[in-house]
């Protein structure tokens, strides 16, 4: 079973992603800010991060540049989504979505990066 | 003793009595006396000279009622030459005396007084012949006057012959045209001529021939070392003693200073007109720097000043003092280090009391140097004798700030600079109050702007869940009811989302942020698949569409391009409830390409037309009609910036149709084609 890890301020969004992964049968972890992933990361690795840019402790492009640097982390793919429509290029992640987003699209995308 | 007073009775003794008479009658005024001073003979003349008859034997030396010595000192008998030779034993040659008449004439006399001898060479006595010089003397006198006058004119006098020939010529002269007496006096007036002007003269000398005079006549002349000098000239005809025409005088002004006041009556002029642009400029200008730049350097410059500056009236912790805004005539760098002027006692009238300072020499004023450190202006100030103050007064009343001028030489600003500067300084003020104004729309609007941008942000996030939500439900078997309820949220939230980001895109438009990611892509291609999505889609309108055969090829951000295509497709059918079909045309013509849109709906008046692509914008019938107004303000931005046209024809009633034209990414087309 893959896992991912998503990282989502918002309740709502978060909640229901959560609920399209797993109803996908996918391991699902989730962390409301930036300093819970940290607290996370350094030990077990998932098989994708999907990330929101605009976090209140941080932002997921910052997430996404750590993660592309870690030695355990760099070669899992990073998407990153977000509300903001100033953003709409992948800033070093492997796919960029934009909110409001559609179901399917989301979950296409996501099975694309897990091949 | 017998006294006699009457001419010709007396006299030497033994004159022969036909000599005699020859004194007599001689025109010339002659008397004799002895050895002890006794006047012995006179003549008729003398009398007549003296304006008395003297009693003879009786006076002593000479006839005259008074004397007085040719410096005015009064002269006694006995010092007079006669007397003075016979006491000297002396002859001295002839002096000059003045004698004053009983009638109180003057006159002023050369006098011969010679020794005279008997027969046998014996000391007689002395004769004195005395000449009347008094109107040779007035000649002189007038002759000297009228010379000095020539000669202390400020004007050049020049007196010339009939050819020309200069024959005379004073200071005055000298000092305008340069050139010494010794250097002209024989050579030609020409020499004063300008090349160009040479034939001035010839009209001169002809005119002067006919005895006709030359007035004010303004024109150039040379100066020795070659500088043109203005000068208005007046020639007369110089007459002789038989009234023939034997040359010319000739008085030349220099009117360089009479041309220099015109030249300034005209600068003054020039400052009206720079008033008039500069107040013009200021009041269409609404940023601050600018109106303020513009304004020193203009007063800077039309009131001559060494530098001139502005000072916002700036409050601080520090308490009152000034804040340096623009400069002008000094760089910047003097006040870099120099702290900024406080309200010291020579500002505040400017700052404080509203009200204009104009002195002569500010540091001989009562004022300056009063606060601490008493040293007056600060190390490395710009010199400052001249200073001239003016506040800038807002319509509120209170003083914006203070214009500044400086010049290192005392009394250099008029009341006429003060009046041009207050006048600035008025119209400066009004448009520094609009920009305050301006600005604080601008940053309103700048806030608005913010605003929609976290707004939309914050929109777009429940949003998400709703549709997502939605998105599940619909993929789940359910009742029919609740499948349509689901279809129709799902199209609301749509349209919800497509509000949302318009109003964003608006905004970034707004604040210039809008950004394209730009590509290389076939728009036929793209609205073969609008057209696709659409027919699916809309059970209203039918799409009759007319794209070609070939590809087109255009350079743009293919989801802006899209966006505006849809745009122009929605509004046709929500414009056109009662129609069912729409048309959608692409052609190319002249590395250009089309795009049409066009409906059979209600159409648009021409005011509608021309309003119809500014934001927020809805036209008057569309009541019922959903929108924000801002569809095709945001089309026409996208197209803009792609360096396209967009156009609308419309018939009231009738239809519309919207069309784009841009650019063909020509090189990639002709790749497209050598594959």
């Amino acid at each position: 079973m893959k896992e991912i890890f998503i990282v989502e301020d918002d309740d709502g969004i978060r909640e229901l992603i959560e609920f399209l992964l797993v109803s996908q049968q996918y391991a699902v972890k989730t962390f409301p800010t930036a300093r819970a992933f940290h607290k996370a990361i350094p030990g077990e690795v998932p098989d994708l991060f999907l990330l929101d840019i605009m976090l209140p402790d941080g932002n997921g492009v910052d997430l996404c540049r750590e993660l592309k640097k870690g030695e355990k982390t760099s070669k899992i793919p990073v998407v990153l989504m977000s509300a903001h429509a100033d953003i709409s290029r992948t800033e070093g992640a492997d796919d960029f979505i934009a909110k409001p987003f559609d179901v399917d699209e989301l979950l296409k995308r996501i099975q694309k990066q897990l091949g | 003793m017998q006294i006699k007073n009457k001419p010709g009775i007396g006299g030497p003794g033994g004159m022969d009595v036909e000599f005699r008479q020859l004194l007599e009658d001689s025109a010339v005024a002659v008397c004799t006396c002895d050895v002890k001073g006794r006047l012995t003979y006179f003549n008729k003349a003398a009398v007549e000279l003296w304006g008395r008859t003297p009693y003879l034997q009786n006076e002593s030396w000479c006839g005259s009622w008074k004397m007085y010595s040719p410096d005015g000192a009064p002269m006694p008998l006995e010092e007079s030459p006669i007397a003075r030779i016979i006491k000297s034993g002396k002859e001295e040659g002839k002096s000059e005396i003045n004698i004053e008449c009983p009638d109180g004439t003057f006159k002023n006399l050369l006098v011969f007084p010679r020794f005279l001898f008997d027969k046998n060479g014996k000391l007689q006595g002395a004769h004195n012949t005395l000449v009347d010089i008094t109107e040779q003397k007035k000649d002189h006198i007038k002759k000297e006057t009228l010379s000095a006058i020539v000669q202390s004119s400020d004007d050049a006098i020049i007196s010339k012959d009939l050819q020309g020939i200069i024959t005379s010529w004073n200071r005055g002269a000298q000092e305008i045209f340069g050139h010494s007496e010794e250097e002209v006096i024989g050579r030609s007036i020409k020499l004063l001529i300008p090349e160009e002007r040479l034939s001035e003269e010839n009209v001169i000398l002809d005119k002067i021939k006919r005895g006709i005079k030359i007035e004010h006549f303004e024109t150039i002349r040379k100066h020795k070392l070659g500088g043109e000098i203005p000068v208005s000239i007046t020639v007369s005809p110089v007459k002789d003693s038989r009234g023939n025409i034997v040359g010319a005088s000739k008085v030349a002004r220099d009117i360089t200073s009479r041309i220099e006041s015109q030249a300034a009556m005209e600068k003054y002029i020039q400052n009206l007109e720079t008033l008039n642009t500069v107040g013009k400029s200021i009041s269409e200008n609404l940023d601050v720097q600018g109106i303020l730049q513009r304004v020193t350097d203009a007063t800077t410059l039309l009131t001559g000043a060494g530098f001139g500056a502005f000072f916002y009236n700036n409050s601080d912790e520090k308490g009152n003092s000034f804040k340096l805004f623009t400069l002008s005539g000094a760089p910047r760098k003097i006040f870099d280090n120099m702290a900024m002027p406080r309200h010291t006692d020579i500002f505040l009238p400017t700052f404080r009391d509203k009200k204009v300072m104009r002195v002569d020499d500010i540091t001989k004023h009562a004022d300056f140097g009063k606060n601490a450190p008493f040293k007056g202006m600060p190390k490395g100030h710009f010199s400052v004798a001249s200073y001239l103050a003016i506040p800038v007064i807002s319509k509120s009343g209170s003083v914006i700030g203070g214009l500044l001028y400086g010049h290192p030489e005392a009394g250099k600003f008029t009341e006429e600079h003060e009046l041009l500067v207050v006048n600035i300084a008025a119209q400066a003020a009004v448009s520094l109050d609009n920009s305050k104004l301006f600005e604080q729309v601008k940053s309103l609007s700048e806030k608005k702007d913010e605003f929609i941008a976290l707004a939309s942000h914050e929109l777009k996030t429940p949003l998400t869940t709703i549709k997502g939500y939605l998105q599940v439900l619909a993929k789940k078997e359910a009742d029919k009811m609740s499948q349509l309820f689901v279809d129709r949220s799902l199209y609301q939230v749509e349209k919800l989302q497509t509000l949302v980001e318009d109003l964003l895109n608006m905004s970034r438009i707004e604040s210039g942020q809008l950004n394209f990611n730009i590509e290389v892509f076939d728009i036929k291609e793209m609205l073969r698949e609008i057209i696709e999505t659409f027919s699916y889609s809309s059970q209203s309108h039918r799409v009759i569409e007319d794209l070609g055969n070939n590809p087109v090829i255009i350079r743009g951000d293919r989801q802006r391009i899209e966006q505006a295509i849809l745009n122009l497709i929605t509004n046709a059918i929500k414009y056109s409830p009662k129609a069912d079909e729409i048309f959608i045309n692409l052609e190319v013509v002249n590395e250009k390409t089309t795009v049409r849109v066009r409906d059979k709906g209600i159409g648009l008046t021409g005011e509608q037309r021309q309003q119809l692509f500014t934001r927020f914008y809805r036209a008057e019938d569309t009541k019922g009609i959903s929108g924000l107004g801002l569809g095709l303000y945001l089309t026409k931005q996208i197209i803009d910036r792609h360096g396209g046209i967009i156009e609308v024809s419309s018939e009231y009633g009738e239809g519309s149709e919207f069309s784009f034209t841009l650019p063909l990414a020509v090189q990639e087309l002709k790749k497209e084609k050598a594959i």
